[in-house]
C-alpha cells in the first residue's frame, strides 16, 4: 500500500531540511577564510562583501524553506481531516 | 583592474575547497529542493536558484584559480597549511596577486550575453522547463506582469543587472561583454519596449537598461595598459559598432538609462551624441510608437548627459559639422550646468520639448 501524501510529504520535506542543512553547513564554513587569515587587499575584501551580498539570498531562501514545510504538512493534515470527515 | 592583493597560498586554496563544496552541495541538492517543495505547492519562488548555483561554480572556479596561481608564485610551491595561531607562518608565505585575473571574465561576459539575450527575448534565462513550468502552473511567487513577463522573468532580469551592476569595476570582464554584447545590448530599449505593458518600460526592463548604460559607461572610461601605451579598454571596432548601429533610438536610451554624464568618457559621449544629432537630422531615427509623447526623446538623452559632462558638450561645439539648432541646444543646456542648474530639476522638459521640434 502506498504512503498516505501525508506520511509523503513528511519524507520528502525530511529529506529536503537534511539537504538545504548540509548546504547551510557549507555556507557557513565559508567566511572563516575571508579576511587577513587569507589576504590583506581592498580587491579581495569587496570580494567578500560582494559574496556575503549574494549568498544572502541563498541564506534566507534556505531558511524561508524550512520555515514553510510545517505549514505544508499542516495543509495535508487538514485537507486529510476534512476527507476522512466527510 | 591589476589590483594586487597578499594572499596566503594555503589558505587561498581552502578558500577554494569549501567553494567547491557549496557548489557541489547547491548543483546536487538545490533541484531537488525546488522539485519537492513545488511539488507540495510551495508559495516560495526558486527562481534564483540556478542563477545561484551559477554563481558558486563560477566562485569556486575563480578562486582556485587564484589558489593554483598563489602557489606557483609562492616559494616553496607548496605552502604548509597556517598552524592554528599561525600568524607567523602566514606572514611568510603570502604572495602578491592580482585578484581579478582569474581567466573568467570572458566565460562570465559569455554567459550574461546569453543571459541577457533571453531576457531582452521574455525567455526565462534559467532555461529550465521547470521553473517555466512552475510559473504555467501558477507557482510563479512573483506572479507579477509588470514588464508583460512571468515572474521568473522578472526575477531573472533583476538578478541580470546585478551581476552587471557588479562588475562594473571588471576591466576584463567589461571588455569581453562588450566585445560580445553589442548585437543584443544596442538594440535592447526596442526589444524591451515592443514587450512592455502600457508603460515605457516596466521596472525590470529599466533596471537591465540602467546596468547596460552603467556598464557601458564605466568601460568608456576605462584604458588598457598604463601611461603613455595606454589606450581606451573599447576597442574602435565596438565604437563602430555604437555609433554606427541603425538604431540610434535604442543606443540614445542606454545612455539616458545610464549614469550622469560625468561618468562617462567625454570622447566617447560626445561620438555616441553627435551619432544621435546626425541620425535625428537626417531622419535616420526611428522613434517606437510606444514611445511617443513619452519621456524618452533621443536628442534630449544625449544632450542632457553631454551637458553634464560638460567636456563632451565642448566637443561637440568645436566641432563644425554640428548642425546650428543642435549647437543651440547644447549652448543652453551647457549654460544651465554652469549655473549650477541640475536639468533633472528643471529645464529638462523645456529641453526634450525642444529636441522633438527638431526637424
Amino acid at each position: 500500500m502506498p504512503p498516505s501524501p501525508v506520511a509523503q510529504c513528511r519524507a520528502d520535506m525530511a529529506e529536503v531540511a537534511e539537504a538545504a542543512g548540509e548546504i547551510l553547513q557549507a555556507l557557513a564554513a565559508v567566511p572563516p577564510l575571508f579576511g587577513d587569515a587569507t589576504w590583506h587587499g581592498a580587491a579581495a575584501d569587496r570580494w567578500a562583501a560582494d559574496w556575503y551580498a549574494r549568498y544572502a539570498r541563498l541564506v534566507r531562501l534556505l531558511h524561508d524553506v524550512l520555515a514553510e514545510q510545517p505549514h505544508l504538512i499542516a495543509r495535508l493534515e487538514e485537507a486529510e481531516r476534512r476527507k476522512v470527515a466527510l | 583592474m591589476d589590483e594586487f592583493v597578499g594572499v596566503e597560498p594555503a589558505g587561498l586554496q581552502e578558500l577554494a575547497r569549501r567553494l567547491q563544496r557549496l557548489e557541489s552541495l547547491l548543483a546536487e541538492h538545490g533541484p531537488t529542493i525546488q522539485r519537492k517543495m513545488l511539488q507540495w505547492d510551495s508559495t516560495l519562488s526558486f527562481a534564483a536558484l540556478p542563477h545561484l548555483a551559477d554563481e558558486a561554480l563560477r566562485d569556486a572556479r575563480d578562486m582556485a584559480a587564484r589558489a593554483a596561481k598563489a602557489l606557483t608564485l609562492a616559494d616553496p610551491p607548496s605552502a604548509p597549511a597556517p598552524a592554528s595561531g599561525g600568524s607567523p607562518a602566514t606572514s611568510a608565505t603570502t604572495v602578491r596577486l592580482d585578484w581579478e585575473a582569474t581567466g573568467h571574465a570572458g566565460e562570465q561576459a559569455e554567459r550574461h550575453v546569453e543571459a541577457l539575450s533571453r531576457v531582452v527575448a521574455g525567455e526565462n534565462p534559467a532555461g529550465g522547463s521547470p521553473v517555466e513550468g512552475n510559473a504555467a502552473n501558477g507557482h510563479a511567487a512573483n506572479g507579477g506582469a509588470a514588464d508583460g513577463n512571468a515572474g521568473h522573468g522578472n526575477a531573472a532580469a533583476r538578478l541580470l543587472a546585478e551581476d552587471l551592476v557588479r562588475r562594473l569595476g571588471d576591466a576584463g570582464y567589461l571588455a569581453a561583454f562588450w566585445g560580445q554584447a553589442c548585437p543584443v545590448a544596442l538594440q535592447a530599449a526596442r526589444t524591451l519596449i515592443n514587450r512592455a505593458g502600457p508603460g515605457l518600460f516596466g521596472p525590470e526592463s529599466a533596471s537591465i537598461l540602467r546596468a547596460l548604460g552603467g556598464a557601458l559607461a564605466a568601460a568608456t572610461r576605462m584604458r588598457r595598459g598604463n601611461g603613455p601605451d595606454a589606450r581606451p579598454l573599447l576597442p574602435d571596432a565596438v565604437l563602430d559598432e555604437i555609433t554606427k548601429h541603425p538604431d540610434q533610438w535604442s543606443v540614445a536610451m542606454l545612455v539616458k538609462y545610464g549614469p550622469d554624464g560625468r561618468s562617462w568618457d567625454c570622447d566617447i559621449l560626445a561620438a555616441i551624441t553627435r551619432a544621435v544629432l546626425e541620425a535625428h537630422s537626417t531622419g535616420r531615427i526611428d522613434l517606437p510608437d510606444r514611445a511617443r509623447g513619452t519621456d524618452s526623446d533621443p536628442v534630449a538623452a544625449v544632450l542632457r548627459r553631454a551637458a553634464e559632462n560638460g567636456r563632451a558638450a565642448r566637443r561637440l561645439l568645436d566641432d563644425p559639422a554640428t548642425c546650428p539648432e543642435h549647437a543651440a541646444l547644447l549652448r543652453e543646456a551647457l549654460a544651465r550646468v554652469s549655473a549650477g542648474e541640475h536639468l533633472d530639476d528643471a529645464g529638462e522638459g523645456e529641453l526634450e520639448q525642444r529636441g522633438r521640434d527638431q526637424p
